[in-house]
């Protein structure tokens, strides 16, 4: 018969007395990263690697510093590279829809704005100056005057030449007529008709004349008008560029190394020049004082401004940039609009940048759950790292849903290494549905959550508690409290030969224990400060637990944890409910009769079980034929059933329990309702581990200590799991005094036996059991089985011949 | 205080034509009225001369902006003269109305020299424009001239004969139409009385003065001292020397100032 498993092996202690400092106050920080080795070589591989597709996914689960490390890896690189340069927008005169990206040395892209403002306002003041002069406006008017005297001398012959012949030149509302005159007023018509006809003849021939004569003037008028204009416009360009040139040749001068920069300030000088109306309409200095710049300058200005949109001066290295929100506005970009009388109105100016441009030659690290989540941003990251560029664009635009006219901005090369972090399902989802994925995240970095339990590792994480609480600013840790916060990552990681790497958890186990240290007023954090923040954690969170033994304890939900029964058996379960898991025992139960080989799993049946529950169940079937039935047809019906389980049944942790349960109700004989049963089982009858060992132990032995724990409850569990057990000190206390017992088995012979307190019965070389085995129970109820049913299929038969 | 000679003045009377300037003319008018308080009374003359015309069997129209010659008769015409006097009216009303300026309207068919001369009190103050200044207005009224520009002015000289009422009135142009005022001095001395009396009353007032010596006070040197200024406005009195012997007509022609003649 098995024995029960020796308290000590219930739960890993650690030795506070192996430590060899009083408390953390005497150990070093441990800046490593604790354990994730396989995780830091892949990302400073991801980093090293220059090559495009190169980017980082580092994942795992939440809370074990996958951010911290990538952001430590990526800064230490970051500082001793050389700084990116500065990236504006200009307007591009050719084509202002598509405004220009130009770069610039760091630092110098601030130069080149304040130089461009500058520019506007000595423009102003040069032009206005030059097209004040006195030379300036005589040279005009000398235009004006020649334009005016052709016009009037033009008219003036006409008139003259109308009133030789008694003729007048009129101005009327529509345009202009001749009449004749005597006594320098119009003939009347009366008087014109009493005239002779020759003479009446004559004046119409004139005005004929004059008519002509007047077409001829009025239509060279234009031409004369356009010439004038000519004139004017080439004195107002010589005069522009004459004003302006010399402030182009300063500011050329002074970016003669930066061609692009070059290019463009010679674009502008011509775009002054073709818009010195502009200049001249407004005042000579559009600023309310020197140096105070207007909130939104005149919007003819506005072309002339540099849009910064990426400041590099006052840096020493490339940038990690970290985008908390990463939503498609921010990381690739937005050309904001601003609204004016009613309308939406946008330029060059209104280009605002995303995290791409400021991590543009360094590093962006993004949160990959929150990038995934926001609309178009992975479209829009995935875009920018395949075509090398930022393209900034509407995401409306990007979708083809917007056709109205707005900026279509040069795209910006883009050189930049992203690190993702995020959880480990999306990495793997990400990998087998988005086919760029790989070809753009070619590096995870998997972050594992435990690592080995070893006298190194131990000292580590001592070191690693010591770090945490001189950052978190808290009490130093005694040695006693530091091996209890060890103990509690080993059981956060659910095996006494692991600690868990989950950083967050243990930053807030510490600081719950300061706070328990300093309510009681000790000077330094001890080990009952750590238990007591761990139990308080439990307590916060175990409201439903509690409920659930209370209904056990008031027989609500029947366990018995006394007694024998036939067919009946403790199966144990894990609920876990936002990040606290815990046991609970449910009673399986068993019953059959003569069938044809089924065995109904009644969760099924009802759509309660899970495909992981069914397999199970369907093993026993496969097990129940291969071990009792191998010369004769399984002739049983079989019904199982998780007894008040109003919800899903999910895992085969129970297939173990319910094959007991199976068992039991076949040979009829009775199984001990003191125990509970945990573990899977294959159709050989091996038990194999399962998960929550520790949480469905203590979830059973609180049943049993409610109401009073007899020396004979115990758990089966499988021997697979034994190094997994980190139990609590409760159970291990009662262990320790023989009241409760951990029995762990490697077949489901070996627990039979323990269960029912019969001798399973090794089969023979015929196949049989012997005499009075459980097994041979089996055996000959099967076979019973068997002949019933042959029976009842023979009078069947013999009576449908009848 | 220092009186001036437009404080006693009551209407504004405004002679407006066919001519493209009448809104000009309007604006430049009901300005002043609304800055002396005085009331502003469009009068639009129709030509008769144009209806005689358009009357001739074969009279045609030569379109200014085409060139192109078209049909002309007396209704065609009387039809154009209506509609321009339907808008120097709407003009009229809506800048009386911006400036709060009293308005009457009127339209007639007489001469513009007979309308006026019947007219005018020595209280009223005529506005010509277009072809309207070639009318001779009565010599015993005060008479604004506007140039074929019909800018408001961008400075005020006063041709200096001495008066500190003339001067206060310039004054107050200036004041009104808010440019510089300068004063052209020829013969006559300014003397330190005056001048302390005058530069008191300017600064009382936040005005500032410029004085320009004429010397001689010649036609030419007139229209020299005028073209240094952008669109200003002459003031003279009319029965003084030299404005009595200025040609107002030549100036207007020649120059782009508005002459002011105050009687």
């Amino acid at each position: 018969m098995t024995e029960p498993l020796d308290a000590a092996r219930l739960c890993w202690h650690c030795d506070a007395g192996a430590f060899d400092f009083e408390t953390t106050d005497d150990l070093e920080d441990h800046t490593d990263v604790l354990g994730q080795k396989r995780a830091v070589e892949a990302i400073r591989f991801g980093i090293d690697m220059d090559y495009p597709g190169y980017n980082i996914f580092a994942f795992g689960p939440e809370g074990i510093g996958k951010h911290t490390v990538v952001n430590r890896a990526l800064e230490g690189r970051a500082a001793g590279e050389p700084v990116p340069d500065d990236w504006c927008y200009v307007s591009n005169f050719e084509d202002p829809h598509r405004p220009r990206a130009i770069s610039l040395p760091a630092g110098r892209g601030a130069e080149l704005r304040a130089d461009m403002a500058r520019f506007v306002d000595d423009c102003r003041a040069a032009l206005h100056t030059a097209f004040e002069s006195e030379e300036y406006r005589t040279r005009r008017q000398v235009f004006e005057e020649e334009l005016k005297e052709r016009n009037e001398e033009a008219m003036a012959d006409i008139e003259r030449e109308a009133r030789e012949s008694d003729i007048a030149l009129l101005r009327t509302p529509v345009g202009f007529a001749f009449a004749p005159i005597r006594d320098g007023e119009v003939t009347s018509p009366d008087v014109f008709k009493k005239m002779p006809a020759d003479e009446r003849k004559k004046i119409e021939q004139d005005i004929n004349e004059l008519q002509d004569r007047l077409k001829i003037v009025l239509q060279h008028a234009p031409v004369w008008l356009k010439e004038t204009r000519d004139h004017v416009r080439q004195l107002n360009e010589e005069t522009a560029r004459f004003a302006v040139g010399h402030l182009i040749d300063s500011l050329c001068e002074r970016y003669t190394e930066l061609p692009q920069v070059v290019s463009y300030l010679k674009q502008v000088g011509g775009d002054v020049v073709d818009n010195v109306g502009a200049f001249l309409a407004g005042p000579e200095k559009a600023r309310p004082e020197e140096g105070v710049e207007p909130e939104d300058g005149p919007a003819l200005f506005r072309k002339y401004r540099v849009n910064l949109i990426v400041d590099n001066g006052g840096r020493d290295s490339a940038s990690v940039i970290y985008e908390d929100n990463p939503i498609y506005d921010r990381l690739i970009g937005r050309i904001e609009q601003r609204a004016q009388m009613g309308a939406l109105l946008t330029d060059f100016n209104l280009i605002r940048p995303g995290a791409l441009h400021r991590a543009n030659g360094g590093y962006l690290l993004l949160d990959a759950r929150k990038l995934l989540l926001s609309p178009m941003a992975w479209e829009g990251l995935k875009q920018a790292l395949k075509s090398g560029e930022i393209r900034i664009e509407p995401p409306a635009r990007a979708l083809g849903l917007l056709s109205t006219l707005t900026l279509d901005p040069e795209p910006i090369p883009l050189k930049v290494k992203v690190a993702l972090v995020g959880e480990r399902f999306l990495y793997y989802l990400l990998q087998q549905h988005d086919p760029e994925f790989d070809e753009l995240f070619k590096v995870g970095a998997d972050f594992d959550e435990q690592i080995d339990r070893s006298s190194d590792t131990v000292q580590l994480y001592a070191r690693l508690v010591a770090t945490v609480a001189r950052k978190e600013k808290l009490l130093a840790f005694d040695r006693g409290a530091v091996a209890a916060a060890l103990e509690a990552a080993s059981r956060r990681a659910s095996d006494s030969m692991k600690i868990s790497t989950h950083v967050e958890g243990l930053t807030d186990l510490l600081r719950e224990a300061n706070h328990h240290a300093a309510t009681a007023g000790r000077k330094a954090v001890a080990a009952e400060d750590v238990r007591a923040a761990v139990e308080a954690q439990i307590y916060r969170s175990d409201r439903i637990r509690e409920r659930v033994q209370e209904e056990i304890k008031r027989g609500t939900f029947l366990i018995d944890t006394a007694g024998a029964s036939v067919g009946q058996v403790n199966g144990l379960s894990v609920i876990a409910i936002a990040g606290f898991a815990f046991g609970r025992p449910n009673r399986i139960t068993a019953r059959v009769r003569v069938g044809r080989g089924e065995v109904i799993d009644i969760e099924r049946e009802v759509a309660l079980g899970g495909p992981l529950h069914s397999k199970g169940v369907l093993i026993l079937s496969g097990y129940l034929s291969a071990r009792y039935a191998t010369d004769k047809p399984l002739s049983l019906t079989a019904s199982l059933v998780f007894e008040q389980s109003y919800s899903g049944v999910e895992g085969d942790s129970a297939s173990s329990a319910e094959l007991y349960a199976l068992l039991s109700a076949i040979a009829e004989a009775p199984l001990k309702q003191s125990l509970a049963v945990t573990g899977s089982v294959n159709q050989t009858g091996q038990v194999q581990a399962i998960g929550g060992v520790n949480e469905k132990i203590e979830g059973f032995f609180d049943v049993c200590a409610g109401r009073g724990l007899t020396g004979e409850q115990g758990v089966l569990i499988p021997k697979s799991n034994v190094e997994h057990l980190m139990l609590h000190e409760r159970v291990v206390k009662a262990a320790k005094a023989g009241k409760f017992h951990i029995y762990s088995v490697e077949t489901i012979d070996e627990g039979i036996e323990i269960l029912s307190g019969m001798r399973a019965g090794k089969a023979k070389a015929n196949g049989t059991f012997p005499t009075g085995t459980f097994n041979h129970k089996v055996e000959r109820r099967l076979a019973e089985f068997a002949e019933a049913r042959r029976a009842f299929g023979a009078a069947a038969a013999h009576g449908s011949n009848d | 205080m220092i009186d001036t000679r437009l404080s006693a003045l009551k209407r504004i009377l405004l002679a407006l034509d066919a001519s493209e300037r009448g809104a000009s003319a309007i604006d430049i008018a009901t300005l002043l009225a609304a800055g002396l308080e005085a009331e502003l009374e469009g009068v639009f003359v129709e030509d008769a001369e144009l209806i005689k015309a358009a009357g001739l069997p074969f009279t045609r129209l030569v379109h200014s902006q085409a060139g192109a010659v078209g049909p002309l008769d007396a209704r065609l015409m009387r039809r154009a003269l209506a509609a321009r006097a339907e808008r120097a009216q709407r003009d009229l009303a809506a800048a009386a109305g911006r400036r709060g300026v009293t308005w009457s309207f009127r339209i007639t068919s007489r001469q513009v020299a007979e309308e006026v001369t019947g007219q005018p009190e020595r209280r009223d103050l005529i506005t010509v424009a277009g072809s309207a200044v070639a009318a001779r207005l009565p010599e015993d009224c005060s008479a604004l001239w506007l140039n074929e520009k019909c800018r408001v002015p961008g400075a005020v000289l006063l041709l200096f004969d001495g008066g500190e009422r003339t001067f206060a009135t310039a004054a107050e142009l200036a004041r009104i139409f808010g440019c510089p005022l300068k004063l052209l001095i020829s013969s006559v001395p300014l003397t330190g009385d005056l001048q302390r009396r005058v530069s008191d009353w300017l600064a009382e007032r936040g005005q500032s003065l410029v004085i320009e010596r004429l010397d001689p006070a010649s036609e030419t040197a007139i229209q020299d001292a005028v073209r240094r200024e952008t669109a200003p406005l002459l003031v003279l009195e009319r029965s003084g020397e030299p404005g009595r012997a200025l040609d107002v007509r030549t100036l207007l022609r020649e120059t782009d100032c508005s002459v002011l003649g105050l009687c």
